[in-house]
This record gives C-alpha cells, sequence and structure tokens, in this order.
C-alpha cells in the first residue's frame, strides 16, 4: 500500500509535467491548427530562463517562475510573428518541416549558447523532505503539482469567461467564422502563442529543481507531450490535463509493477491505441479531420 | 514534342555515364562513400515520396520500414546463414508486412493524426528492437554482417551495384505513378471523398502506397546493413524519419526528379556543413525553415515557376499535398 | 504574382549557390602534407558532449606539448576533430572522412561503444590504426581486428575489480541494481551479478533506465520496498547524479557504488552532496604521487581553468601512446606502409609510462590497465584500492 502511495505520488509530479507541456501544444493545435514540433525546445528554453533568472540572477524562486513565464510569453509572440505566421494555412507538411527547422535551430542554439553540460539548477525547496506514512518527497516536487493545478484552474477561468479566452474558442471552432465574426485572429493567435509557452516556461521550472536542465531535455519531453495531446483530443484543453495525469501515473505503476524496461513503451503504447481506436481522444468532440 | 523527349534521353544518358565514371574520376572514398549513401537515401526518399507525395499520406515513421529490412537481412544472413540475395528478399518481404501493419489500421486517419501515428509507429519499432535482447541483441546492434559480396571490397563496387539498383526502382516508381494504380493514388490525394466517389477503392490503394513505399525503404535498410556491415537501433531514431521526410519535400513532393535531389543535395549539404563546426545545426536548422517558407513546392516547384518565368507562360502550380 | 515568382527565383539562386560553394570547398583538397595528422572522432555535440568536450581537451593539451618540444621526428602533428554526435551512423562517415579524404595517419576515438563498433571496419578496410581510449565494449577488441588498440580498462575488467573488492570488504547480502539500457549498462549488470551469485550473495532488483531520463522515483521506490544493502549504479554521470540524489530524497540509506563517470568532479558537483560514501572505480586519478600526472594536472589546469578528470586523462595519453609508436615507425613516403609501421609499433609497446599507468598491449590490442577503487568523502576521493600508493 505504502509502495502504491508512493508511486501515485511520482505519477502525479510526472502528470503535472506532461499536462503543462500538452496543453501549450494543444492549444496551438487548437487556436491555430498547426502542429508546434518546437513544443519540447519551449520547454527546455523556459527551464534555462528560470534558470538563469533564478540561478544566476540570485531572484527569489516564485519570483523567477514568474518571470521566466512572462519572458517566455514574449518569446512566444515572436515565435507566432517569425516563424507561425508565414507557415499559418500552409499545407501540413510545410508546417512539420519549418516548426521542425525552428526545433533544430533552438535546440543547437541552446548547445552553443548554455553549453551541453547539465546544470543544477538548486532552489530552496528541493531540501526540505515530506516523510509521512513511509513515503517520501520534496517539498519541491509537492511544489509542481500544486502549481499546476493552479495554473490549470487560472487558465480554465480565462478560456471560460475572458473575452479573449472566447475568441480563443470561437477560432479553435472554426478559425474563418471566428473572423468573419470580427475576431482580430492576429491577436488571438499572439495570445495563444504567449501563453503556450509561458505555460511550457513553468513546466521547465518547476521540473528544473528537480533534475537537471540541459538542451537534450527537451527531447525526452516531446514524445510524451504528443501521446499525452492524443490521448486528450487534439486541441481539447480539458483533455490534456486529464491524460497528462494519465500517463504519468501509467508510467510509475508500469515501473513499479510490471518492468522498468516498458516505461518508455508505455506513452507510445497509449499513442498507437487511442489513434487506432478512437483517434478523437477520450473526450473527443473535435473532428478527426481537421485542416 | 520529339525533340523533348530526345533531350530527356540524351540528358539521362550523361548522367548514367557521369555516375558510372564518378567513382574512377573522385578517387576519395569519403566522396564515394557520400555516393553510396545518396543512392541508399535516394531509394528512401522516393519510396516515402510514393506515400506522401503521390498518395498524400503523411508519414514519420518511413524509418521503421528502413530498420526492419536493415534487420531483418543482417538476421537471415547471420543466423540461418542465407545468402545476401535471399537476405534483401526478406528484408522487403518483411518490410512489406510490417507496411500493411501500419497501412491498415491507420485507415481512418488524416493529416496531423496520421502524422503522429506514424511517428509513434517508428517509436515503438525502434524500441522492441532495442529490447528484444535475445533477437536483435538489443543496443550493443549485430556486428559482422556478410558484405555485399566477396568481390565487393572498395566503395566503388558498392555504387557500382546501388546506383543501378536505385535507377531500377525510380524507374519503376515513375512507371507506377503514371500508370491506372498511379492516377488512383493522385485521385486520393487531390480528394478522398471525389475518389471514392469515382469508385476507387481508398482502403486497397492507401494500403498498397504503404506497402510499396515499405518494400523499397526494407530493400534499402538491406543495401545499408551489407555495406556497412553493423547495425544498431541507434540508426533508425524518429529523427531519420524526419531527415528522409525533409529530402522528399525540400526537393519536391510529387515528383520523380524532387527526391532524388532531395537526397544526394542533402547529402552532400550537410557533410560540407561540417567545416561549420557547432554551428552546423544552428544554420541547417534556418536554411530548413526559410526554404520552407520561400520554396513551399521544395527545389523542383521552385524549378518549374523559374522556368515558366523564363519561358514567359503562365506559372503551373506544382502539387501541394494535404 | 511577380512577388511569389521573384521569391522564388531568389531562393533557387540561393538554393544553388550554396550547393555549388559546397562543390567548390569539396573540390579543391589539400595540397601539401606537412604536418602529421591525427584524426579525432567523438560525441562533439548531442547527449555526450560533455565528455567528448573533455576528451577534445585532452587530446588539445597533448597536441600543443608534443608540438611544444618540436613534434615528432621533427614534424608538427595536427589533431583534426570529426563530430559523431554519438550516432553510429555518423561516425561511420566521419571514419570515413579522416580515413579518406583528410587521410591521416591514424585515428583516436571514439566515446560510445556502438559507434566505434560501427566505424571500426572502416578503419580496419583502410588499414589505419585506431586508438581507442573511452568506448570499454568487450567485443571492440575482441573482434580479431588487428588495427584497434584500446587504452582503458574494459568493462568486465573494472566491474569485476569493484565486485570483488565490495565483497571482500563488506558483508552485504543483498544487492540492488539499476542500470542503463545499452551495452555499457547491461554489460555492468551482468558482470556484477554473476560475481555477486558466485558469491552466494543474493541480486534482489535489477532495474533499467534509458539514457535522458530524468525521474527515477520509480524504480527507487520499488527498489527501496525489496530492502537491499547495496546498490550499483551502472550509467553515467548525468543519469547517475539523478539517481543518488532521488535515493536520499525516497530516504534510500543503503550503500551506493558506481563505475568511472562516477568518479568525476563534474558528478560530484552535480550530486550535491548526494554522493557521500559512494564506492566507485576510477582509471585516474589527480591525487596520485605519480609526476606525470602531476605534470599533466598542472598543464591542464593552467589552459583549461580546471582539474582534468578521467575522459581528459584517457585521450591525452592516447595522444601520447601515438607519439611513441609514430617515433618507432620512423618516416615513409607511402601512407599505407607508414599507416602498417605504425600498427605495428603499437603492438610493440611495451610499459610505456602514462597518465593511466603503464601500457602494454596485448595481441588483441587490449591494454592490461589497473583501475582504482576511491570513495567519496566531503567532496573528495579516497582512494581505497590499491591501498599504500
Amino acid at each position: 500500500m505504502q509502495n502504491f502511495i508512493q508511486q501515485v505520488m511520482n505519477g502525479l509530479v510526472l502528470g503535472s509535467v506532461y499536462a503543462l507541456i500538452a496543453l501549450g501544444l494543444t492549444m496551438i493545435y487548437g487556436v491555430l491548427g498547426l502542429i508546434n514540433w518546437a513544443h519540447g525546445e519551449f520547454y527546455m528554453v523556459g527551464a534555462f530562463v528560470g534558470y538563469i533568472l533564478a540561478v544566476r540572477m540570485g531572484l527569489p524562486y516564485f519570483v523567477a517562475l514568474v518571470g521566466a513565464m512572462l519572458i517566455m510569453a514574449v518569446f512566444g509572440i515572436v515565435v507566432e510573428r517569425v516563424v507561425f505566421l508565414p507557415l499559418r494555412g500552409r499545407p501540413n507538411m510545410n508546417v512539420i518541416i519549418g516548426t521542425l527547422g525552428l526545433s533544430v535551430f533552438l535546440l543547437d542554439g541552446a548547445n552553443l549558447t548554455m553549453g551541453p553540460d547539465p546544470v543544477r539548477f538548486p532552489s530552496i525547496y528541493t531540501d526540505q523532505f515530506i516523510r509521512v506514512l513511509g513515503i517520501s518527497f520534496t517539498v519541491q516536487r509537492l511544489l509542481v503539482v500544486i502549481v499546476t493545478l493552479v495554473l490549470i484552474a487560472v487558465l480554465r477561468l480565462f478560456i471560460r469567461n475572458h473575452k479573449l479566452g472566447k475568441a480563443m474558442r470561437a477560432c479553435s471552432q472554426d478559425l474563418q467564422a471566428a473572423s468573419l465574426m470580427g475576431i482580430e485572429i492576429n491577436h488571438v493567435a499572439m495570445i495563444t502563442a504567449a501563453i503556450a509557452a509561458s505555460l511550457a516556461a513553468a513546466a521547465g521550472t518547476l521540473i528544473g529543481p528537480i533534475f537537471l536542465v540541459n538542451p537534450q531535455m527537451s527531447i525526452a519531453a516531446v514524445g510524451k507531450a504528443f501521446a499525452v495531446t492524443i490521448l486528450g483530443g487534439l486541441g481539447n484543453v480539458e483533455g490534456a490535463v486529464v491524460a497528462g495525469f494519465t500517463l504519468g501515473l501509467a508510467e510509475s505503476l508500469t515501473v513499479a509493477y510490471i518492468s522498468s524496461y516498458l516505461k518508455e513503451i508505455v506513452a507510445f503504447a497509449i499513442l498507437i491505441t487511442t489513434l487506432v481506436f478512437k483517434p478523437e481522444g477520450i473526450f473527443g468532440k473535435h473532428s478527426v479531420e481537421k485542416v | 514534342m520529339k525533340n523533348n523527349r530526345l533531350i530527356k534521353i540524351l540528358v539521362l544518358i550523361v548522367i548514367l555515364v557521369a555516375a558510372a565514371l564518378y567513382p574512377i574520376v573522385v578517387q576519395r572514398g569519403y566522396y564515394q562513400h557520400l555516393a553510396v549513401m545518396g543512392c541508399i537515401y535516394t531509394l528512401l526518399a522516393s519510396s516515402l515520396n510514393l506515400i506522401v507525395g503521390y498518395t498524400g499520406q503523411l508519414s514519420l515513421g518511413h524509418a521503421a520500414f528502413y530498420g526492419v529490412g536493415a534487420y531483418t537481412s543482417a538476421l537471415l544472413t547471420l543466423r540461418l546463414g542465407w545468402p545476401v540475395w535471399a537476405g534483401m528478399l526478406g528484408a522487403m518481404v518483411m518490410a512489406g508486412v510490417f507496411g500493411v501493419l501500419l497501412g491498415t489500421p491507420t485507415l481512418r486517419l488524416k493529416g496531423s493524426y496520421l502524422v503522429i501515428a506514424t511517428l509513434g509507429f517508428g517509436e515503438i519499432v525502434r524500441l522492441v528492437l532495442l529490447n528484444w535482447m535475445s533477437l536483435t541483441r538489443g543496443p550493443m546492434g549485430l556486428t559482422g554482417i556478410t558484405r555485399l559480396a566477396p568481390w565487393a571490397v572498395t566503395k566503388a563496387h558498392y555504387f557500382w551495384v546501388y546506383f543501378p539498383i536505385a535507377v531500377i526502382v525510380v524507374v519503376l516508381l515513375n512507371q507506377l505513378v503514371n500508370s491506372r494504380t498511379g492516377r488512383a493514388l493522385k485521385a486520393i490525394r487531390e480528394d478522398q471523398v471525389a475518389a471514392e466517389v469515382m469508385g476507387i477503392n481508398l482502403a486497397f490503394y492507401k494500403v498498397l502506397a504503404f506497402t510499396v513505399g515499405a518494400v523499397i525503404a526494407g530493400l534499402a535498410g538491406s543495401l545499408y546493413v551489407h555495406y556497412v556491415t553493423f547495425v544498431s537501433p541507434d540508426s533508425f531514431p524518429v529523427a531519420e524519419s524526419i531527415q528522409i521526410l525533409v529530402m522528399v519535400i525540400v526537393g519536391g513532393m510529387g515528383t520523380i526528379a524532387g527526391p532524388i535531389i532531395g537526397a544526394f543535395g542533402i547529402v552532400f549539404l550537410l557533410e560540407t556543413m561540417r567545416a561549420l563546426a557547432e554551428y552546423r545545426m544552428v544554420i541547417y536548422g534556418i536554411t530548413l525553415f526559410v526554404v520552407i517558407v520561400l520554396m513551399p513546392d521544395g527545389f523542383m516547384g521552385a524549378v518549374r515557376r523559374v522556368s515558366s518565368i523564363l519561358l514567359q507562360r503562365g506559372v503551373r502550380h506544382a502539387p501541394a499535398g494535404d | 504574382m511577380i512577388g511569389t515568382k521573384t521569391r522564388a527565383l531568389v531562393a533557387l539562386l540561393l538554393v544553388v549557390s550554396v550547393l555549388v560553394s559546397g562543390l567548390l570547398v569539396a573540390g579543391c583538397s589539400k595540397a601539401e602534407k606537412e604536418p602529421i595528422k591525427i584524426g579525432v572522432i567523438g560525441p562533439f555535440t548531442g547527449p555526450n558532449a560533455k565528455p567528448g568536450g573533455r576528451m577534445k581537451e585532452g587530446i588539445e593539451l597533448a597536441v600543443e606539448e608534443i608540438n611544444a618540444k618540436g613534434g615528432i621526428n621533427g614534424r608538427k602533428i595536427v589533431a583534426i576533430f570529426e563530430d559523431d554526435a554519438s550516432q553510429p551512423a555518423q561516425s561511420v562517415a566521419a571514419a570515413e572522412k579522416l580515413t579518406t579524404r583528410d587521410e591521416v595517419l591514424l585515428v583516436i576515438g571514439a566515446y560510445n561503444s556502438a559507434c566505434v563498433l560501427a566505424h571500426m571496419q572502416v578503419t580496419e578496410r583502410e588499414k589505419t590504426p585506431q586508438i581507442n581510449p573511452i568506448a570499454v565494449a568487450t567485443a571492440i577488441t575482441e573482434s580479431g581486428n588487428k588495427y584497434m588498440f584500446r587504452n582503458c580498462a574494459t568493462n568486465p575488467m573494472q566491474v569485476s575489480q569493484l565486485a570483488d573488492y565490495v565483497l571482500k570488504n563488506f558483508n552485504f547480502q543483498k544487492f540492488a541494481m539499476l542500470f542503463e539500457n545499452t551495452d555499457y549498462g547491461r554489460g555492468i549488470a551482468e558482470v556484477f551479478g554473476a560475481s555477486v551469485r558466485q558469491a552466494g550473495k543474493q541480486v534482489v532488483a535489477e532495474e533499467a533506465y534509458n539514457i535522458g531520463d530524468t525521474d527515477f522515483y520509480s524504480q527507487l521506490t520499488k527498489i527501496k520496498n525489496l530492502g537491499p544493502d547495496a546498490l550499483l549504479i551502472g550509467g553515467n554521470l548525468t543519469e547517475g547524479s539523478q539517481i543518488a540524489r532521488q535515493a536520499r530524497e525516497l530516504g534510500l540509506n543503503v550503500q551506493l557504488m558506481g563505475l568511472g563517470g562516477l568518479s568525476s568532479p563534474e558528478f560530484d558537483q552535480l550530486c550535491d552532496g548526494a554522493n557521500e560514501g559512494l564506492i566507485c572505480t576510477s582509471y585516474f586519478e589527480v591525487g596520485t604521487d605519480d609526476p606525470l600526472v602531476k605534470k599533466f594536472v598542472e598543464a591542464y589546469e593552467k589552459k583549461f581553468g580546471k582539474p582534468p578528470e578521467m575522459f581528459a586523462a584517457a585521450a591525452y595519453e592516447a595522444v601520447y601512446i601515438a607519439e611513441e609508436a609514430i617515433k618507432k615507425a620512423g618516416e615513409h613516403k607511402n601512407l599505407a606502409e607508414w599507416r602498417q609501421a605504425v600498427r605495428d609499433a603499437l603492438a610493440k609497446i611495451k610499459d610505456l609510462p602514462g597518465v593511466q599507468g603503464p601500457t602494454t598491449f596485448d595481441e588483441k590490442g587490449q591494454a592490461d590497465k589497473k583501475v582504482y577503487i576511491v570513495q567519496w568523502k566531503n567532496h573528495e576521493k579516497v582512494i581505497l584500492y590499491p591501498t599504500g600508493k
């Protein structure tokens, strides 16, 4: 039982990160209709920005977290203008190659400027332990789960109630109709990219102190994010959250009760099974033939 | 019209003669190696082009067929002592089976969903190769794989075998896409619903495209292992699938020449960019983006547009795929 | 419409000019043959760029020192570095380039066993001698390749030394192993597990992870519940440091053990104290009295501003082994004869002093190297074996 609770806790931490990364990916798809193959790099760049603010500049951890999210929001807007805009409405193939170009550029750019060496990103919460009922974790891990849940709640309120949030929903249903209704597509596109990038930054800055920060972290993240996005339904925000936690728990429990060799396969098995049997995702209302 | 055809045949003969002489003129093994890899990538890019460019089915799992072919051929010759040509046939059959395995369940999927499904398929194949220790020796890979033939000692020998194979496959693909079957595939690419209404069996032709593409990629895998004589799962990551797709798109998909230009162009380009050292991939990334924005139809599309400008004719748009 | 046409024209010209300039660069190859060329293959980008960088530094330092002395037989040496990004296919291309385009006299490299296994057929076919300072897979020297020499201990050599030491000096009954799912990691687990079982002790857990993994809570939680006395980490420093830290976070208080990479200062820095008490093998120790080591450490610190670690030392030593062989081989006009002479000289090397101890190659090209067994205590390494040195 104790083992089970510990593994569930481990799964929740992993799931939080998957959910945050997948949220941005799914929102960009929902609103802009393009798959951002550089999304793993958004997460990596966000982690480095958080690292620079917190460790190199010595800002308090929460200031660095908010700072990284704001800086990455600006970064997201720049990427939307420079990269996504020229690709908007282009055939799928061109979008893939274009954003892959961005991905290669950011990954190797980070290798050049920050160096390939992993760096430690300590926060004051990494050395505080919580030990209850024989299970053990650091305060930072608890923080990951809590901050993730708060961010998700705020995002939900924004999408439901704010004017721009409603505009985003309208765009994700039908971009052309939304534009005819007088919604300024360019604004919505920029806001979406900004939110997606800042969520990725939050994921990076939250997880950085638990693991290490290096340019390669983007590669492992992106495959998982795709699996989560598909399981939740492409473009489905609630779905991404549920699917993120599902994958986190599935991985953790697979290692615990089956075999650690299978950990990496879980994500892709979920991905393929979903696509074959229910491509619209567990909550899917979206048409499979979007685009 | 007749003149045009004559020029085409002449150009083809010049290219073939130049290619046959290449290993004699260019003595350095390194450039011969790049030419051999160019032939292998031509097979990969041309076969992916059948799936992506002609049938409009986006796929990021092509390296899986390549890997299946490579491992099948390696294992058949290594463990069962089959001759190399039999290993090649085995590789093609096995890769074809995987083509059916990927093509059938993903029939319903389109666009981004299909891309992600094929990506996942590629990763699963790689992870199985990595973890099925008793068969593949996992991450250690297989060493000491039989060479193509006892007389195939230098890279020039390989080139003289692989280049004609690439030419034959490309010619056969050209026949295929200009046949009744090819027209059915193109109809599916342009409009699935219309194609179905016209009585084209969507499921059959889609799976057929995947299978034929997979068979050729399997052949490429077999050619690869009998050349390098070593194989490990590291050689077939998603990045490899992406590389092949880049060749198809940058060269110009939906054309016969495009993937060939893409394959040789990118093999040589990436190698000459070695001079840029650590800046290589950063510049490659920017180049990819700029090229795709400026030349959405790839190299062949741009050639067509420029030649139409020069000939003062209207712009004929190249097929853009999905 | 004119806009798109012009854009297409510009783009086409751009691509054509890039290709043409590439071919031109490729076309005009080298003219003079002055310095002796040594090819180096390593992962200078990608997941192993970090140790790859250390390897490069060790080689740069050795080349600089040798050239400062006037080179070899009056000729300067130059190292040509080629990146393989830890990819076997790229490694093959790099070996092809070095042996047939740059026409290097000998090759040093690489880092990953899979890469060496992939490209060694190229160096063998080109009859180019190769010194492998880092990749530890046994198959590399067991393959019968006459041109391959290795100046570091293989996996079984160091793992069995560690197992012998631990089994002799501690009374542990239950062992757990957490290793990377590669040739390297699986090899470690195999040899260590066999030693443990042979001594009549128990292996309670064998868990794997993939390179690039960051979270080991699941595996460690499982291990903790099986109650081992000691945990062997069969992997490299990035993942190893995370395992050590997360084991501490989970309250898994057992003896930690590791190999090679876990003796580096970077590992200590990434662990943030979680490596306290960890026992591991080490190819190279800064703190010994060996004058060669002292000289190397001093020069390295002066040039790079940090103490050297094992990969730098191994690569540095490899250049000196090459120097000795090239010196013995003498001058040859014909490259093929020269390479053959260097190979034969390498095979005859006996008790050549080096920073990792003396080098003598056996008939398979494997050097008989001892390893240290060290323990981390308060961010410093204490040498447990050999004692009294």
